[in-house]
């Protein structure tokens, strides 16, 4: 799948995107990144686990051990409240940021 | 991030670094079992599932690694985990660890204490007054250049003249028997002018202070101030002592106030009980009013600078003003002022009481350096015993960075160790009072550390360690791992160990040094004692006898006196009895300048420059029978006799350097000496009827007798005289049996406790035997420090040699030769260093010689001994490891390697 590289801060914009409808452990935050931006891009561990971490330190995601689909102990991560919000007040920039590029691109 | 949050997983970082350890292993496993499950899913088998799992997470401590970065806090516990490390390496070498910590605080604990100790005492500035930084001290330069006190007229004249100083005050103070309802007492008595207490800027505790008013002539209600500390003693601080009267050497005087608490005077080294106007001071002289002669100086003097006023400028108007006086009084002829920044010291006192502490401060930097260079090298030792280590480390892929990060954080850790415990010492040195005592002599020092000496201390060691520490690292970064892996232990390192050789060769030299001066001081002390003085203080009592309380007239003071021999004699147990002004060793005796007859200056070339002429004699007045009581041998002539009374001839006995100094090569016997009269009549000359042998009168360190001339105590009137007894069995007299004859004369005359001379003579080498003593236990500790560092090189040596004393021993050697060349390569360095120390000692020796009297330029056998104790401490320290070497099994030393 084409590789596209990681925006700076878009990582972090993409995984509290990927929690927001439930929580998930660290393989399954990977494959719903890719499925939300349709294989543009895929986490590797050694982003994704450090982004994960910084974020629970945040105070953005909460994280507790869970039984996973082959009922092995996984930890799972959760949007808490504050990351909710972060997640919208991101998402808000990102699309002021983004109409901006576009404006300014396709303006002759 | 919320603060809260954020110390929780500092928290986590940091404490539960485990569970945190645990739970990242945990979460990136589980990771990979489901990726591994979704490849058999997709038809792999479970084992290619599992590689190819773990092919894609692309190392798992990476990832690890990479997580943990992001962990806030991770810093913190890199440093924790950093600290825990090199207390783990420190804690594997405890004899080093332990050595270098002990080394470097002895070192810097010494080194506090003795700038505590100065600081709180020879260098603080006066305590109890208001803004002492102001204060500045004034002293009279005279002709020959020596600094000296100030006459009252100068004082005067200068006092109205100067506007850069806002005020001058004049004093002095001495010791004077003091009467009160508690009964007799001797106390330190400030004379002071007017101005004392307005310009130290003090304010009474009760009452009030001196005023210039109160600087009137004696006979008109004297007043005195006293200190807190006589207030709390002899009145039990009670508020009624104010109005009450004291008798101060037979005068009654009011006590008007009570100086505030700790306030000691504008004498540091001399707190003060009493204050007293300075015209109080006459009775004291016997030589008329101290105050009127221009010629004569008698006072210390302490100004402030008025606002906005430098030191600089005082001294530049104080010179203008006195070299007006100069130009007005032939008694000022030549003669010029300086003015010092800070009270509390004279020059005099500069100069003369800091000796011991100048010397002590000597051996204790000496000690500091020999610690630092044996600190040095034990560092050097374990660099080469971790040589491998490093290597290790540095080919598995560690940076040399993070390499001298961790030895910086063990040196800061021996440092801060050091620095600890240094303070510990030097808190446990000041804080035991007799201690300190044993240096200086002041009972309210001030001697709380001070936190900058403690921090430069510590800086110190921090130098110092960090140096040590860091070495190896230099070393490996120079060197490429392979090489000194391969190299393996019995590559020997020359270029080390040479500056490790020289590093204990430098320790063996340096403590050569201080034991030999240590030596040398206790030598020449036991000499002194040994040494005949002169006179023979054995079974002879002394006691000072003051009749003035008694308010006899001249008449009636020698026949107290007579009758007081006359008593005494009568004793079945008395030999002889005698009087004497100046009991020797007497170094407060008083010196004047004496001529023979006709040679003598006018009054007016001897004003103010008594001290300008060659010939200065120290005058004892006595009664007959002193030489007897003293042993003193009568070379010439006679001895006085009770016909030399107040109304014979005036006579006088001179000593022998006295008489050959006076007539070379003539017999003195008949001529005549003048002694001249500063002030009111004109002294007749008087005649020389004896010579006797000299006598060390002023102090046994001295290094020649000084000149003394003997004068009957019937013709020159003295201030006192002290009773000097001599008994058939050689045990002292009493005091109640003195006091008893005293009372029984004049009941309200005092007497001072009796003291064997002998307690006295020895009292006077105190100096001389406190500097042997202290120097000789910092030379010990640096012989002990000089020994840890040969044998740790020593030790080392064979370690390297390891192989190469096998191969010997297997080859045949006996034990016995591997010993000695072990031992021949410590006692090769030994001798080095006891070369260079023998030079150094040359130097040393000159510098104490100029400290403390008495000891030798090079004392042969000082440096003797003291090589011979480095022998066998160079001996012992090789000895252990020759010992090692001599046992050495040649197929387990091969097989280390």
């Amino acid at each position: 799948m084409p590789q596209t590289p990681l925006l700076q801060g878009t990582l972090d914009l993409l995984i509290l995107k990927a929690l927001s409808l439930e929580p998930l452990h660290g393989l399954a935050v990977s494959r719903r990144v890719e499925q939300i931006t349709r294989g543009a891009y895929s986490v590797r561990p050694g982003s994704l686990f450090p982004a994960l971490h910084r974020l629970e330190q945040h105070g953005w995601l909460a994280a507790s051990w869970g039984a996973s689909e082959h009922n092995r102990r996984a930890k799972y991560y959760r949007l808490t409240p504050a990351g909710r919000r972060q997640l919208a007040a991101e998402t808000d920039e990102w699309k002021r940021v983004a109409g901006a590029m576009r404006a300014a691109l396709e303006s002759a | 991030m919320r603060p809260i949050s954020m110390v929780r997983h500092i928290w986590r970082t940091v404490a539960h670094r485990r569970r945190a350890e645990l739970d990242l292993d945990e979460e990136l496993h589980a990771y990979i079992e489901l990726l591994a499950a979704e490849h058999q899913r997709a038809g792999a088998g479970p084992e290619a599932a599992r590689r190819a799992a773990l092919l894609a997470t692309g190392g798992i401590e990476r990832v690890k690694d990479e997580t943990r970065d992001a962990w806030v806090g991770e810093s913190i516990s890199n440093a924790v985990r950093a600290v825990r490390h090199a207390l783990r390496s420190l804690a594997r070498s405890p004899v080093y660890t332990s050595t270098a910590i002990l080394t470097l605080a002895i070192g810097i604990g010494g080194a506090t204490a003795m700038i505590t100790i100065f600081k709180g005492t020879l260098l603080r500035p006066l305590p109890a007054v208001r803004a002492p930084a102001q204060l500045v001290s004034v002293e009279v330069v005279a002709s020959s250049g020596a600094l000296g006190e100030m006459s009252y007229p100068d004082f005067r004249d200068i006092r109205g003249e100067t506007h850069t100083l806002s005020g001058l005050t004049a004093y002095n103070g001495t010791p004077m028997q003091v009467h009160d309802a508690a009964g007799d007492t001797r106390a330190m008595v400030n004379y002071v002018s007017g101005e004392f207490f307005s310009v130290l800027g003090v304010r009474a505790a009760a009452g009030r202070l001196l005023a210039p008013s109160d600087v009137v002539p004696r006979t008109i209600a004297p007043v005195v101030v006293i200190s807190y500390r006589f207030w709390q003693q002899r009145f039990g601080g009670a508020v009624s002592a104010v109005g009450s009267t004291l008798d101060v050497y037979g005068y009654p005087l009011t006590i008007i106030g009570v100086a505030p608490k700790g306030f000691i005077g504008a004498m540091n080294l001399y707190p003060m009980d009493l204050w007293i106007p300075l015209t109080m001071l006459q009775p004291v002289s016997n030589e008329g009013d101290p105050t009127a002669r221009r010629g004569d100086g008698w006072f210390r003097a302490v100004g402030r600078l008025a606002p906005g006023h430098t030191v600089a400028e005082a001294q530049r108007e104080l010179s203008l003003i006195m070299s007006r006086l100069a130009a007005t009084y032939p008694e000022d002829r030549g003669r010029g002022i300086r003015v010092f920044a800070g009270a509390g010291l004279a020059s005099y006192d500069r100069s003369d009481v800091a000796r011991l502490p100048r010397l002590v401060s000597a051996a204790v930097a000496m000690v500091l350096l020999i610690a630092c260079a044996n600190v040095a090298n034990l560092g050097l030792v374990r660099a080469a015993a971790r040589r491998r280590e490093l290597a290790t480390r540095l080919a598995l892929g560690a940076s040399r960075r993070s390499l001298a990060g961790r030895l910086a954080i063990e040196g800061a850790i021996l440092a801060l160790g050091a620095a600890m415990l240094g303070v510990a010492l030097a808190r446990l040195a000041v804080w035991r009072a007799p201690f300190v005592h044993t240096i200086v002599a002041m009972p309210d020092a001030d001697l709380s550390l001070d936190w900058r000496v403690v921090m430069a201390a510590a800086l110190l060691a921090l130098g110092v360690a960090m140096l040590v520490s860091l070495a190896p690292v230099s070393h490996a970064m120079r060197v490429s791992p392979g090489a000194v892996l391969k190299d393996g232990a019995a590559g020997a390192v020359r270029r080390r160990s040479r500056a490790q050789r020289l590093l204990v060769a430098g320790q063996v030299a340096a403590s050569l040094v201080l034991l030999g001066a240590a030596t040398a001081v206790f030598d020449a002390m036991q000499r002194m004692l040994t040494a005949d003085p002169g006179f023979d203080g054995h079974g002879v009592t002394y006691a000072w006898i003051d009749p003035h309380t008694a308010r006899l007239d001249s008449a009636g003071q020698l026949a107290f006196y007579r009758q007081v021999l006359a008593d005494v004699r009568r004793d079945a147990n008395v030999t002889e009895a005698a009087l004497t002004s100046t009991p020797p060793p007497q170094e407060w005796s008083t010196r004047a300048s004496v001529f023979r007859a006709g040679e003598e200056p006018s009054r007016e070339q001897l004003a103010g420059h008594d001290f300008d002429f060659p010939i200065r004699s120290y005058i004892d007045n006595v009664s007959p029978a002193l030489f007897a009581v003293l042993h003193i041998p009568l070379l010439r002539g006679r001895e006085f006799t009770s016909a030399d009374d107040e109304h014979a001839a005036h006579v006088v006995i001179v000593s022998r350097r006295l008489g050959e100094a006076l007539w070379p090569g003539v017999n003195p016997i008949g001529k005549l000496l003048v002694w001249p009269n500063l002030s009111g009549a004109p002294r007749p000359p008087l005649l020389v009827v004896g010579e006797v042998a000299d006598t060390k009168h002023a102090s046994l360190a001295d290094a020649e007798p000084p000149f003394v001339m003997y004068v009957p105590y019937t013709q020159e009137r003295p201030t006192n005289l002290s009773l000097l007894v001599r008994t058939r069995d050689g045990a002292p007299v009493s005091a109640a049996w003195i006091r008893r004859i005293v009372a029984g004369i004049a009941p309200s005359a005092r007497v001072e406790e009796p003291r064997p001379l002998g307690s006295v003579i020895a009292m006077t080498l105190e100096p001389q035997r406190l500097a042997s003593l202290w120097i000789g236990a910092f030379g010990s500790l640096a012989l002990v420090l000089a020994a840890v560092g040969l044998y740790g090189v020593v030790a080392q040596g064979v370690l390297q040699r390891r192989r190469e004393l096998a191969v010997r021993t297997a080859l045949g050697a006996r034990p016995r030769a591997i010993a000695w060349l072990v031992i021949g390569e410590g006692l090769a360095l030994g001798a080095g260093g006891a070369g260079a120390g023998l030079a150094a000692s040359v130097l040393a020796m000159r510098l104490v010689r100029a400290e403390l009297e008495g000891v030798g330029a090079f004392d042969a056998r000082a440096i003797a001994v003291a090589a011979a104790l480095l022998t066998a401490m160079v001996l012992l320290a090789c000895w252990i490891p020759a010992r090692r070497a001599a046992r050495l099994d040649p197929m387990v030393a091969l097989r280390v390697d």
